[in-house]
């Protein structure tokens, strides 16, 4: 079939899908999911209830102890009062989240001991997808500003059945805060740094307003940081070494903008992304790195009747992800200017049965090209580009029986250019009394995505199976205690592989087993988090993730993780919040001799105090907060979980911290 | 033969979410903010004291009186399968008094309420339903601007997209109501006593 023959095939393909979707009207994304269960509510204390919102419901949002899946929330108070100044610090918090490094400074998470940075979690804002569409990444590290996140929702299971592309092994659902009032500002600022140099500095700024059924809002965000401020030695593992704190070598910035737009039934929201980073190139130079995205969406919500949600989404993305600059070496130059673009359409409804079930179902479809005319590496038909189109329909019902709440659903995808997956879903959730247990079946997947395409046209999508339990006691109205077991088996991971040239291969499988733990304290002013994750890798067959002399670990992952959290208030508007993170020891390659060499990295416990002077000076306005980092100025490396030509990097030293937020 | 198949998908779904949206029952409008302020609701009742002699007269049950175009919908219907400080609760609803005039029967059947709450739709109205229950010991509540300050004594307020109360501790004292003071602590205002340590945040 001739070039121009498929664009034109793909472009009226595009338009009839959009007539259909505006002819029914009817989409609602997962993350506007209205649980109407009030039978669950009541259930609740004053104080949880008090943390329930009314605005955009969510299954999980009403009835945590019951949702069909493993999910954390962190929220606004949690993040203010733990001091965390990113995506990095607050998964710290999270069970069986860790962070890694995906190029030097390029931050990425592993869930339940798996690199899960390509491909296999998504990250959303207020429903809008950041991952890029060139490897499905998202870099953690002084990118999204945390003043201005009401909540952070973290299913650390699979999602794919729901949320679709990116979800394999997790979600990482970011809601910024909204205007409540007119003229509502908030201006936030920040400084912090090491003995040597500054680790950060930034200003954000929210400017929302609200009348009637129309609102809008601005988030506007500057930063720039380092990532360290040590000398990473054989960073390239053949003896090349640089000081990370000298010349702006370790320098992140990150300009954020999110506009926001309602108007009663009708949404718009534009995500503008600026990040970009400075990394060495093993053996040759510093380069600079960045990741712009513009995303805009327009969301209808169309409530057809009392049961009846109905809404139609559209979605325009344009990115230049992982792009930079020439970069000389003896061989020539190398340089990455691609682009991708992608076009989303969804619908979805959602219908409350009486009785309180649900059913929710709905169809997507994706039109997505990468491309770059300088660039010979993405090579289809001739052309320096690489296209193709993901068209799903998905559905799941919620229904209460004698013996639990039982969800019950999936997912069909085709991927045209890597074949169908069908991931199914099932969940019995039931509460007794201060009880509650769960049971979840799930299948997951992660298609190829456009670089996973470039270098190798005959990659498959990869197929995931989850099963999970987890068990819980409300011990008392302050204090919730949970316990979960997980396994997890990915048939033909889709895994970076490097010899001699990149190039994506589907190895034969992976996986891994474990517990998580978690004890939430909240009394009046006092909050105590304990969490505890352990993982044993199982049946990887992965080179790139192995540990030789060790088939219990995988590369760059603690097996034990252990948080706690206690926030105290001594006395009015004071909160003082001592934290540490315990790792267990960790393995990384650090030498290549004739082959990789491997060290095992000692544990280590990061330790942290935050103190928050909320309303200081004067009532709902002014918030200050002090705090130290790293307080014992411990020697913590993050490392590069697959054999991809770096050593670890250390990460910074002790930092010192201070800002100021203000509300007008 | 593809792109046939998933147009068809579509317009399958186009159909069968149609024809869907026609048959769908029309359930009492449920919204999500008045299921959380039932829970409260039924909260508010555990951390309240009434007179003995209101609670002798109540044949063992908690009286829930709606008066106005109710909100709650099938909200309280949980409560049918629960209890309130070891009492069974029941829900009693009262049309309008825009609409109609209430009877004296009605009238009598609003004083024996425990709590009373007040919809939106009564706003007018909303000091002559306060004067016709202020000594029969009722808790007033409702969810608009200066019901406190009109003879209130709870109202629901949405802060951060979250529901929120105050209190109007000196009307309750009045009614003879106790409020227990856990209530007034994690209320956003109190009006009356202990308004100096109301919020911790």
């Amino acid at each position: 079939m001739s070039l121009k023959h498929n664009l034109y095939t793909q472009k009226l393909r595009l338009i009839l899908v959009l007539l259909i979707l505006s002819t029914i009207c009817v989409s609602v994304y997962p993350s506007d999911w209205d649980a109407n269960e009030p039978g669950d509510f009541f259930d609740m204390s004053l104080e949880e209830l008090m943390d329930v919102e009314v605005g955009v419901a969510s299954r999980k949002k009403s009835t945590q102890r019951e949702s069909p899946g493993i999910v954390t929330v962190i929220t606004r108070d949690q993040i203010q009062k733990s001091g965390a100044r990113d995506l990095v610090d607050i998964l710290r918090q999270v069970p069986g989240f860790n962070v890694g490094f995906d190029t030097v400074g390029a931050y990425g998470v592993a869930i339940r001991g798996i690199w899960a940075n390509e491909g296999k979690v998504l990250v959303l804002m207020d429903g809008v997808e950041l991952n890029d569409d060139m490897y499905s990444t998202f870099q953690y590290g002084h990118h999204i500003p945390v003043d201005i996140i009401d909540k952070i929702e973290i299913m650390r299971g699979p999602g794919s059945a729901m949320y679709g592309e990116s979800a394999e092994l997790g979600v990482i659902n970011i809601t910024t805060i909204s205007p409540q009032k007119k003229d509502d500002i908030q201006v936030s600022t920040t400084y912090s740094r090491t003995s040597k140099t500054f680790a950060g500095k930034g200003v954000t700024g929210f400017y929302g307003t609200k009348e009637e059924d129309i609102s809008f809002s601005v988030i506007s965000h500057y930063e720039q940081g380092n990532f360290t401020d040590k000398t990473a030695v054989n960073y390239d593992l053949v003896g090349s070494s640089v000081d990370l704190d000298e010349n702006d070598n370790s320098e992140v910035i990150s300009p954020f903008f999110n506009i926001g737009l309602n108007w009663g039934n009708f949404s718009l929201r534009t995500i503008i992304d600026r990040y970009g980073l400075n990394s060495p190139w093993p053996g040759y130079s510093m380069y600079k790195m960045s990741f712009y995205s513009d995303i805009i969406e327009t969301k209808y919500r169309w409530p057809v009747t009392d049961s009846l949600a109905v809404t139609s989404r559209f979605i325009y993305k344009h990115q230049k992800p992982w792009n930079y600059p020439s970069v000389t070496y003896s061989g020539g130059s190398f340089e990455n200017r691609i682009t991708s673009d992608k076009y989303t359409s969804e619908v979805f409804f959602s219908y409350d049965i009486a009785g309180g079930h649900n059913i929710v179902g709905g169809i997507a479809y994706d039109e997505i090209t990468g491309g770059d005319n300088t660039h010979t590496g993405l090579l289809e038909d001739g052309q320096n580009k690489v296209s193709y189109y993901n068209a799903s329909f998905y559905g799941e019902g919620f229904f209460k029986t004698p013996y639990g709440n039982l969800t019950i659903g999936g997912r069909q995808v085709k991927h045209n250019h890597s074949g169908s997956s069908f991931v199914p879903r099932l969940a019995l959730t039931k509460a007794i009394g201060d009880y509650h247990v769960k049971a979840i079946f799930s299948k997951a997947y992660r298609n190829p995505s456009i670089m996973n395409i470039a270098y190798n046209p005959n990659i498959k999508p990869e197929e995931t199976t989850i099963y999970e339990l987890e068990a819980g006691k409300q011990v008392s109205d302050n204090l919730l205690l949970t316990a979960s077991v997980f396994d997890i088996e990915i048939s033909d991971p889709i895994v970076y592989f490097y010899s001699g040239t990149s190039n994506y291969v589907n190895f034969n499988k992976t996986g891994s087993r474990g517990v998580e733990f978690s004890g939430i304290y909240k009394k009046d002013t006092t909050n105590i988090s304990l969490i505890y994750s352990f993982y044993n890798a199982t049946d990887n067959e992965v080179s790139e993730y192995s540990v030789p002399g060790d088939g219990d670990s995988l590369l760059g992952f603690p097996s034990h993780k252990l948080s706690l959290y206690t926030s105290v208030s001594p006395c009015k508007n004071l909160f003082i919040t001592p934290s540490l993170t315990y790792f267990s020891s960790r393995y990384a390659v650090t030498d290549y001799g004739t082959d990789y060499i491997y060290d095992k990295l000692d544990s280590k416990i990061l330790t942290n105090v935050s103190l928050l002077f909320k309303d200081a000076f004067q009532k709902e306005r002014l918030d200050m907060s002090f705090a130290i980092y790293n307080i014992f100025d411990e020697d913590y490396d993050f490392i590069e979980p697959y054999l991809g030509g770096y050593a670890p990097i250390p990460g910074p030293s002790r930092v010192f911290a201070a800002s100021l937020m203000y509300r007008f | 033969m593809r792109f046939q198949t998933y147009i068809l998908v579509c317009l399958f779904s186009a159909i069968l979410t149609a024809s869907t949206a026609t048959e769908v029952r029309a359930e009492p409008p449920v919204g999500r903010e008045y299921q959380i302020k039932a829970a409260f609701v039924h909260n508010f009742i555990k951390f309240v004291d009434w007179p003995k002699e209101k609670v002798a007269d109540s044949n063992n049950l908690i009286t829930i009186g709606i008066i106005g175009k109710d909100p709650f919908g099938q909200a309280f219907e949980p409560l049918k399968n629960k209890q309130a400080n070891g009492k069974k609760v029941i829900i009693k609803r009262f049309i309008s008094l825009k609409e109609s005039k209430l009877s004296g029967d009605q009238v009598e059947a609003i004083r024996k309420c425990h709590l009373l709450y007040v919809c939106r739709s009564e706003k007018e109205q909303l000091k002559k339903i306060i004067n016709s229950v202020k000594d029969y010991n009722v808790l007033i509540v409702g969810d608009m601007n200066n019901f406190l300050e009109s003879g209130g004594i709870i109202n629901f307020v949405i802060e951060d997209k979250k529901v929120r109360f105050e209190i109007n501790n000196i009307v309750a004292k009045q009614a003879k109501l106790d409020i227990r003071s856990k209530l007034l602590r994690l209320a956003k205002k109190v009006i009356g006593e202990e308004t100096s340590d109301k919020k911790e945040n």
